[in-house]
């Protein structure tokens, strides 16, 4: 019992960190209807601009000014790249990001070199924790409440702004945005950047944890896209149950067969896929066409 | 009557297939000679192919610079196996037909070894693979072409393993990386557990490319039975993400971690502070055994802004089996294989930089050595040399741990 409840708590708080990294992975996915294949690469930019700010400007700063320069990283990716491919083939979409993904992964290796890093977990909280029936790491405590507070604030953005309005907008359908006299160029833009910083500071989160290296972003687009196909495209709370059904799925499979727990999520997908196409909580959009 | 011509062009097919595959020019006089250097760059053991690649290039320059060997320079021409398999086979046929290599050396990840020795044989190259462990290399796999420079898993477990038994505690749980090396690696230690009566109380298979580990740890901390040794063959970059998650979950406190091989690359990537456990070493670079400060001189003023400052054990394999390969072909005058080969077959040299003479046994093919048995120092045990994360503890020789023949039955080809 104690075992389960465990893998369960551990289920659920990967479940959060991969809610983020996939919520911006929808979005991009969502407004612009591209296959975003460069979500690992600028998650991988997050963690490896921490690094290095991390020596110079201490944890905090760092957990808050990498994501930014992330997010820029992710304006001028938009402006000079992506935006070509806009209601193009999908797969014209998908060979730019996928470039992209390729470029990016090898400034990494130019800038920080090819060795893999650690960063350590900041002070306060390194090590483990008793907490009644586990022991638990307490950087992965503080990441899932740092995972909790920053889906309540694109809950909260996306729900109670007018900005968040007209994306959510531009999401089910982008046309009658336009036609409605929003910018929806700029729009674009703006999210694209919000996507990536989203990317940028999951990837700050997660270094600690998982270590750098150069290839990191690949192993984690995978499972974003996987949560985007179960959760579904549009919706907020897609991205964060396919996050928590991901996070459980690897957890959970450990206690009666290990070797499934990287297969375990395919699974599921190829479920969900066959009993509901568009996904959980997903509207009609590209993967359906 | 029908049937008949089908086979009879079958076999013509077959038989003209097999002399267009075998047809070598007839050697032309050679101006240099062509080392194929096929390693890891990019994938999990990305650190360590870069570690074996400059100690090849220290072999190479050490060798060109007398001159090279039979009155030639060698030229290296490096491809990288990606740390996959597939990829590893693709790039050892490149080097073999398009940049028509003499030799081929490199290797690290036991399945990509296997891979290439598999192309290598069919060609009739010599491949020296130069950092893998799984037993299958110079076992199910061996080769008459194929040579093992490193340990075998069985070297490294039977050093280990019964130190780990005696001082530490019998009840083991196995954390298995799920390819080659890390199946081979329990394997041997579960041969350690029946000959001490020891229990196994469980086995955790690692995915290659494993990121988190919390749920493996969770598990071992819920176990009915406290395990003595956690006996891990993981390696490279996931072997870097676990340690930094036995020290997140604070299991480096409560348990105690075994290894089957510590490679250097990886504690070098996580500190000291997450350096931890007992587990085999094949060289360290603090050994008093003759040649070792000045290899670690020049390695110094060769690389003086390598990631890592030191020369270890991949680049301790690396060198020596580019320096034994192409010592056997200037004794053996040519660089036709099988004379190479017969050069190489129950060789014994010494300047090996360990206690030791080094063997290259002449049945499997397996480099018989001195196995070090090696503790993970403290943090503060390092303040006076940062690159001391070893305390070597004990060591063996190598046919005290290698498999007999009767243990390792392997029948190599016919020389061709």
């Amino acid at each position: 019992m104690a075992e389960f409840l465990s893998q369960l708590f551990n289920g659920l708080v990967l479940g959060l960190l991969f809610g983020v990294m996939a919520l911006g992975f929808m979005m991009i996915l969502g407004v612009m209807e591209v296959i975003n294949f460069a979500h690992g690469a600028l998650f991988a930019l997050g963690a490896y601009f921490a690094l290095t700010l991390q020596k110079v400007l201490g944890y905090w700063l760092a957990l808050l000014i990498s994501p930014l320069i992330v997010g820029v990283v992710g304006l001028v990716i938009e402006w000079t790249a992506v935006r070509r491919v806009y209601q193009k083939d999908p797969l014209f979409g998908l060979l730019m990001t996928f470039g992209l993904a390729m470029a990016l992964e090898e400034v990494i290796r130019i800038v920080w070199g090819k060795i893999g890093y650690s960063i350590a977990a900041p002070k306060f909280v390194a090590g483990p924790v008793a907490i009644g029936f586990l022991w638990y790491s307490k950087y992965r405590l503080f990441m899932a409440l740092l995972s909790l507070i920053l889906l309540t604030a694109v809950w909260l953005f996306l729900e109670k702004t007018p900005y968040g309005a007209i994306i959510k907008a531009g999401v089910s359908d982008s046309e009658m945005v336009l036609a409605l006299g929003k910018d929806l160029k700029r729009l674009r833009t703006l999210v694209f950047g919000f996507g990536a910083s989203l990317a940028g500071i999951a990837g700050v989160i997660a270094g600690p944890m998982w270590s750098l290296k150069p290839t990191m972003g690949t192993d984690v687009l995978m499972p974003s896209f996987v949560v985007v196909v179960i959760g579904g495209i549009g919706s907020f709370w897609g991205a964060v149950i396919g996050g928590l059904i991901v996070g459980l799925s690897k957890s959970m499979s450990v206690l009666v067969w290990p070797r499934l727990s990287d297969l375990m999520m395919y699974f599921i997908m190829a479920i969900v896929l066959l009993l509901r196409p568009r996904g959980i909580m997903g509207e009609k959009s590209l993967l359906e066409q | 009557m029908k049937k008949r011509g089908t086979i009879v062009g079958f076999l013509a097919v077959a038989l003209v297939a097999f002399f267009v595959l075998n047809w070598q020019p007839v050697a032309a006089a050679e101006k240099e000679v062509r080392l194929g250097v096929i390693s890891p760059s990019s994938g999990n053991y990305a650190d360590q192919g870069a570690a074996e690649r400059r100690g090849i290039t220290m072999a190479v320059e050490e060798i060109n610079a007398k001159g090279g060997i039979l009155g030639m320079k060698v030229r290296m021409i490096i491809e990288d196996t990606e740390t996959d398999p597939a990829a590893a086979a693709r790039k050892a046929k490149k080097l073999i037909e398009r940049d028509k290599v003499h030799f081929m050396l490199g290797g690290i990840s036991s399945s990509c070894a296997i891979a290439i020795s598999e192309v290598a044989q069919r060609a009739n190259v010599i491949y020296f693979n130069t950092n893998t462990n799984s037993d299958a290399c110079t076992g199910k796999h061996a080769h008459r072409t194929n040579f093992r420079v490193g340990p075998s898993n069985h070297m490294l477990v039977f050093a280990i393993g019964p130190w780990l038994i005696k001082n530490i505690g019998k009840k083991w749980y196995f954390m298995t990386h799920d390819y080659s090396w890390g199946r081979s690696g329990t394997a041997v230690n579960r041969q350690i557990l029946k000959k001490y009566g020891g229990t196994e109380l469980g086995e955790a298979l690692i995915p290659l490319g494993t990121r988190d580990f919390s749920s493996y740890l969770i598990k071992i901390r819920n176990l009915p039975t406290k395990p003595d040794v956690i006996m891990c063959t993981v390696g490279g970059v996931d072997l870097s993400a676990m340690l930094e998650q036995v020290h997140e979950f604070g299991m480096d406190k409560d348990y105690n971690f075994g290894f089957t091989l510590r490679d250097y690359p990886d504690v070098w990537a996580v500190g000291p502070e997450k350096n931890i456990g007992y587990f085999a070493v094949e060289w360290y670079h603090k050994l008093d055994a003759p040649g070792v400060k000045e290899f670690v001189a020049r390695y110094k003023k060769r690389f003086p802004n390598a990631s890592i400052p030191v020369p270890e054990n991949c680049c301790y394999n690396g060198y020596i089996g580019a320096r034994e390969l192409l010592r056997a072909a200037q004794r053996a005058g040519t660089l036709e294989t099988t004379p190479i080969i017969k050069a190489l077959e129950g060789y014994t040299f010494s300047d090996n930089m360990k206690y030791n003479p080094t063997t290259i046994r002449s049945w499997d093919h397996q480099f018989i050595q001195d196995v070090f048995i090696g503790q993970a120092k403290k943090p503060e045990e390092l303040k006076e040399d940062p690159t001391d994360f070893h305390k070597i503890i004990g060591y063996m020789k190598g046919e005290e741990v290698a498999r007999t023949r009767e243990e390792n039955p392997v029948q190599l080809e016919p020389y061709r």
